[in-house]
């Protein structure tokens, strides 16, 4: 937050800041309750209203949307949006009862599912349905990490071979450990302001040009498809409407890629792949940094790191960093437009934020 | 007439074998089993509508009489815990089903047999069985315990006094043949018979039931179901039964077929053994496991479908709500679900994972790190309900995309100082 706050072109205020919403899971039991409280006091922003958002793994995803929707209705200037997560200090068995608790309890966690086993039956439905190659989930992991070790936030800052991913130990398959998203500790912190005093701000502003978010089953069973994330398609399908871009402008994308097979789901159902046919345009290259579409230049969560309830506010992060140029090694270039894909647990809920350059 | 006739018999063994005799697997336990006789005894029908009485003989385990109703679905279903072998077997075929049960609607019996937590010399050989019994007016088998004699069973006189006092010698009321089951004195036992001058025209020896053990409750079971084979209508015999220390004598009146459900040849050889993955029995139930939370009172009030696959079927848009929920989940109807009991085999499975270390939530630590990964399944049963469980009694990789599988009921992990059961999934034959 300090950060964030000290960043600002033309300086900010402390006292500027009208209200806050705050991303986190409460991972470990570290202060699940009253976050917010904590928030505005160690913040030294005492007294403004603060709220904590807990949508699992899309909190700031959803957080976001908040201060947006503050913003637009013409009740606050200034808000600050985070998201945070410190896990790396938990005990591992403490870690993995909370890595479970978003999901569904009733079924998959009593058949002895973590959500990389859920995503796992995704894939294995994917692989049944579509033929995608296991190759096409190691390209993920590999394309992701190339992109992280060109981030210096990110968690991972070595590449990874092809056949590194294919023989890690499996965790579930056809999912190893090298499919799946790290645990890492991480924050990040946004400032949105009004479209019309954003010049006392800063003279290259980022718009948050709309905004998506849906729900859905908590359980993987209960949804129509085993192979499609519908909370996905309609707040795709929302941010697009609200924002007037087509998907062809769209210069780079954050998708959330928490399992490697969750980066090719997310690019079918955000509409920039046909049903099947991620994996193909994935082992084509078209999804690495420098190709047709940049998926994930931050190195994803699969490589930046999944800090659970700061992930959401990241990928803006990093929306943010590009568009204004400042992405150096990473930078995709001529982007003008980008969107960030958050979901929470394996599809229960999702946002989709679509970002521009003025 | 006021006795009741053992009309029908389901035998429910385990998949695995030890020593050559069935042989629970780690989630498995003498409740696990008897619950699957009870279902097979019901034949695919609701047991609820079955069964208002149930005695239980044997090893119960933690078959405690809320599991028994919640399995059930019989709130008002009244156990009575009777001792385990021959004894208690031949006693309540013979004297227990009186009028008292009768007034109370229909009953059942289950005998259970485990070695599991046995430690007498020879409990190996026991092996693990549960067979439930349904009696009613109807056909089957009149038995009835006329004796009990202490110490060796083989003298000619002896026998032939059983013999007298219990069919006075009259024409046509001889028995047909005599069924000894016998542990260590066959030989002589059966000289004594063949030199005894009754009019017996056949005799059958046998020890334990082919390929089940010589567990006492289902050994003298499967006596039973091999005399009611030989009986003709309206035939009698006499089923000697050699236990531990004395020798139990039953007159068996067959009048007219008992049906016999399972394998009760022992033929269900999978030829699995028990792998070093089992369970550990003395794992600290009271350690409350770091596991995703459901309050006790919250998953006993959800077995009916987690235990029975019961849904309910709305009267407006005729769809399925699974689990039951009190209202459609689709349109938000609380009048007039109908329930609706969901298929337990033939589910196909749409999507499979093998869950290695380290995949797994910490409840299920304990399964993993004792040995092998496990397989979860989505399996589809009916009108798009589909539910993913755990894959039981055969290895890791088994299950493919494609393959039918049937649910059976086992534990799933301890939390709070008990077992929490649910249903697993095993695969059918491709």
């Amino acid at each position: 937050m300090d950060q964030a706050v000290a960043s600002v072109d033309h300086g900010l205020e402390r006292r500027a800041i009208q209200e806050a919403f705050v991303g986190s899971l409460g991972f470990s039991g570290w202060q699940i309750g009253n976050l917010s409280a904590v928030l505005a006091e160690e913040g030294r922003t005492p007294g403004i209203p603060v709220s904590h958002v807990e949508n699992a793994c899309a909190s700031a995803g959803f957080a976001l949307r908040l201060g947006a929707q503050a913003i637009a209705s013409g009740e606050r200037d200034v808000v600050l949006v985070a998201g945070l997560e410190k896990m790396t200090d938990a005990p591992s068995a403490r870690r993995r009862y909370w890595l479970g608790v978003s999901g569904d309890t009733e079924w998959e966690r009593s058949a002895g599912l973590t959500f990389a086993g859920v995503y796992a039956l995704i894939a294995s439905r994917h692989q049944t349905e579509y033929g995608t190659p296991r190759e096409a989930l190691a390209e993920v992991a590999v394309k992701n990490h190339a992109n992280a070790a060109m981030n210096p936030n990110a968690h991972f800052q070595k590449p990874v071979s092809r056949e590194q991913v294919l023989n890690a130990p499996s965790v579930a398959a056809p999912l190893g450990l090298l499919d799946c998203c790290p645990v890492s500790d991480g924050a990040a912190a946004l400032v949105l302001v009004g479209e019309e005093v954003a010049s006392q701000y800063t003279d290259t502003p980022v718009l948050v040009a709309g905004t998506g978010a849906a729900s859905d089953t908590l359980a993987l069973q209960d949804r129509e498809s085993l192979t499609s994330l519908a909370a996905t398609r309609r707040a795709a399908e929302e941010a697009f409407r609200k924002s007037g871009f087509g998907r062809s402008s769209v210069g780079f994308l954050e998708v959330h890629d928490c399992f490697t097979i969750a980066e090719l789901v997310g690019l079918e159902d955000l509409g920039f792949a046909e049903r099947g046919k991620a994996a193909e345009l994935t082992l084509a290259g078209a999804t690495r940094l420098g190709g047709a579409l940049p998926v994930n230049p931050d190195g994803g969560l699969k490589a930046k790191g999944h800090p659970i309830g700061a992930t959401g506010a990241s990928q803006a992060y990093e929306a943010f960093v590009q568009l204004r140029g400042q992405a150096a090694a990473r930078q995709v270039k001529g982007a003008e437009r980008a969107l960030a894909h958050n979901v929470g647990g394996s599809g229960a809920s999702a946002t989709v934020t679509l970002f521009s350059v003025r | 007439m006021g006795r009741l006739t053992l009309e029908r018999a389901a035998l429910a063994i385990p998949t695995r074998r030890r020593d050559g005799v069935p042989s629970m697997g780690a989630d498995e336990d003498p409740f696990t089993l008897g619950v699957e006789a009870l279902e097979a005894l019901a034949q695919g029908a609701e047991p609820t509508t079955e069964i208002r009485h149930l005695k239980v003989i044997g090893n119960a385990g933690p078959a405690t009489e809320e599991l028994f109703r919640a399995a059930l679905g019989a709130p008002t279903l009244a156990v009575e815990y009777l001792p385990p072998g021959p004894e208690g077997v031949l006693g309540t075929l013979g004297g227990g089903q009186g009028s008292r049960e009768r007034d109370a609607g229909p009953s059942a019996t289950l005998v259970l047999d485990s070695a599991r937590g046995a430690t007498s010399a020879g409990a190996e050989k026991a092996g693990d069985a549960a067979v439930a019994l349904r009696f009613g007016d109807g056909l089957g088998l009149e038995v009835e315990l006329i004796g009990r004699q202490e110490g060796p069973m083989d003298d000619a006189e002896v026998l032939q006094g059983v013999v007298t006092r219990t069919f006075g010698g009259a024409a046509g009321s001889a028995p047909t043949g005599w069924l000894v089951v016998a542990k260590d004195r066959p030989d002589r036992l059966l000289r004594a018979l063949s030199t005894a001058s009754t009019p017996v025209s056949a005799i059958w020896r046998r020890s334990g039931v082919t390929g089940l053990g010589e567990a006492p409750g289902v050994s003298t079971l499967g006596a039973l179901a091999e005399m009611s084979r030989s009986l003709g209508r309206e035939q009698s015999g006499l089923l000697l039964i050699e236990g531990p220390s004395e020798v139990f004598i039953a007159a068996v009146r067959s009048t007219g077929p008992c049906t016999w459900i399972g394998p009760w040849d022992g033929a269900s050889d999978s030829g699995m053994t028990d792998s070093a993955s089992a369970l550990p029995d003395t794992q600290d139930l009271l350690v409350v496991s770091q596991g995703a939370y459901i309050p006790r009172a919250t998953y006993l009030a959800g077995v009916s479908s987690h235990w029975r696959m019961m849904a309910d079927r709305c009267p407006s848009c005729r769809r399925l709500t699974f689990p039951r929920r009190g209202s459609c989940r689709w349109c938000g109807a609380r009048e007039g679900l109908v329930r609706e009991r969901l298929p337990r085999t033939g589910l196909r499975v749409e999507a499979v994972t093998t869950v290695s270390s380290g995949g797994q939530p910490t409840e299920f630590d304990a399964q993993v790190s004792s040995g092998t990964p496990y397989d979860v399944v989505i399996a589809n049963v009916r009108d798009g309900v589909r539910i993913t469980v755990q894959v039981t009694d055969y290895p890791p990789g088994t299950v493919r995309v494609g393959d039918r599988v049937s649910l059976r009921l086992r534990r799933l992990y301890p939390m709070e100082g008990e077992w929490r059961y649910g249903l697993k999934a095993v695969p059918e034959a491709r």
